[in-house]
């Protein structure tokens, strides 16, 4: 994982601008966090670019909406993740999840077929496991959240989100080895 | 793959950097927000939250039972309390029919005291013991 990644804090009182309608400081947020948000949804999604585009402007237009809820406790990138989580599982189910390999890698070329084919692979083993499960991974890996962090989010106590995740990483490493 | 770091594989499949590359110009974001949208509002968007959703179904799921239990508890303390009901009610009938019994009898008595036929069947009901000491007053009265 690259590149400079918001900080809670920083986070919050752009959305406590946002909340007294700074579209500038909406402008900042979506700057800042949505690298993050589109390669959460891309893992949660099965690897669907399209749906995880679609559903990362809808966490921004959102965030936008609902600031005035927000309550300011250092919490702000998790809130966005809570939003962008949402979306993820009402869309997850509606329908079944697509399976196409996961965003393209920055690679320099020479690995691109083996990271095509680990890509696919990756997408299609987190498309095995339950949405919940793969909500804690895919913000464990993807995001680099804290697992305190996603507990907070997904608003599961802290051993039940460890314990997800344990079973997460079991199924997947299964799945993968096979 | 052996012994592969799961989340690390996900994390550079995944990269932030990917994201960062795809994104739309804001604009689209903005002109999303002036055309209104979403309309449903922040507790709608939320009442399908797996912690609401499971804490709803758990509510609902144990809130039966405990009516069920509670229900079946009520039915046997009901029952519990209806049948010592009548037994008690058993036992205060007993006694007040015997205290009604004995009320009458003595009602009777004083109606019929000094009925000579009423004071003759009456020692009939006398026993041994009493007809014993009578007799012997009788022999000490004969005696006078």
């Amino acid at each position: 994982m690259s590149g400079a990644r918001i900080e809670g804090h920083a986070a919050d009182g752009l959305i406590l601008k946002i909340a007294a309608g700074d579209m500038a400081a909406l402008e900042s947020l979506y700057n800042a966090m949505y690298g993050e948000i589109f390669g959460y949804l891309c893992s949660m999604l099965g690897g669907d670019r399209q749906t995880a585009e679609d559903l990362a402007q809808d966490t921004f237009i959102r965030v936008y909406k609902y600031a005035p809820k927000f309550a300011a406790e250092g919490h702000g990138r998790a809130w966005v993740y809570r939003i962008a989580g949402r979306l993820a599982l009402n869309h997850l189910g509606s329908g079944a999840v697509r399976t196409e390999e996961l965003c393209e890698t920055l690679s320099d070329g020479t690995d691109v077929e083996e990271s095509a084919v680990n890509s696919r692979a990756i997408a299609e083993a987190l498309a095995a496991i339950s949405p919940e499960e793969r909500q804690v991974v895919s913000m464990h890996a993807v995001s680099g959240l804290t697992l305190r962090e996603i507990s907070e989010i997904v608003g599961q106590p802290l051993g039940t989100v460890k314990w997800r995740h344990a079973e997460a990483v079991k199924k997947l490493r299964k799945l993968l080895e096979m | 793959m052996k012994d592969i770091d799961i989340e690390k594989k996900i994390g550079e499949a995944v990269p932030y950097s990917a994201g960062q590359s795809v994104k739309p110009p804001f604009e689209q974001i903005a002109r999303k927000i002036a055309e209104g949208q979403p309309s449903e509002s922040f507790e709608a968007f939320f009442a399908g939250d797996i912690g609401s959703a499971k804490s709803s179904r758990w509510s609902a799921v144990n809130w039966k039972r405990i009516a069920g239990v509670s229900a079946a508890a009520v039915l046997a303390i009901a029952a519990g309390g209806i049948m010592l009901g009548v037994l008690l009610d058993g036992m205060t009938l007993k006694s007040e029919s015997t205290a009604a019994d004995a009320a009458q009898t003595m009602e009777y008595c004083v109606e019929n005291a000094g009925n000579e036929d009423f004071e003759e069947d009456t020692k009939q009901y006398v026993s041994d013991s009493d007809t014993a000491q009578y007799d012997t007053v009788d022999s000490e009265e004969s005696k006078e």
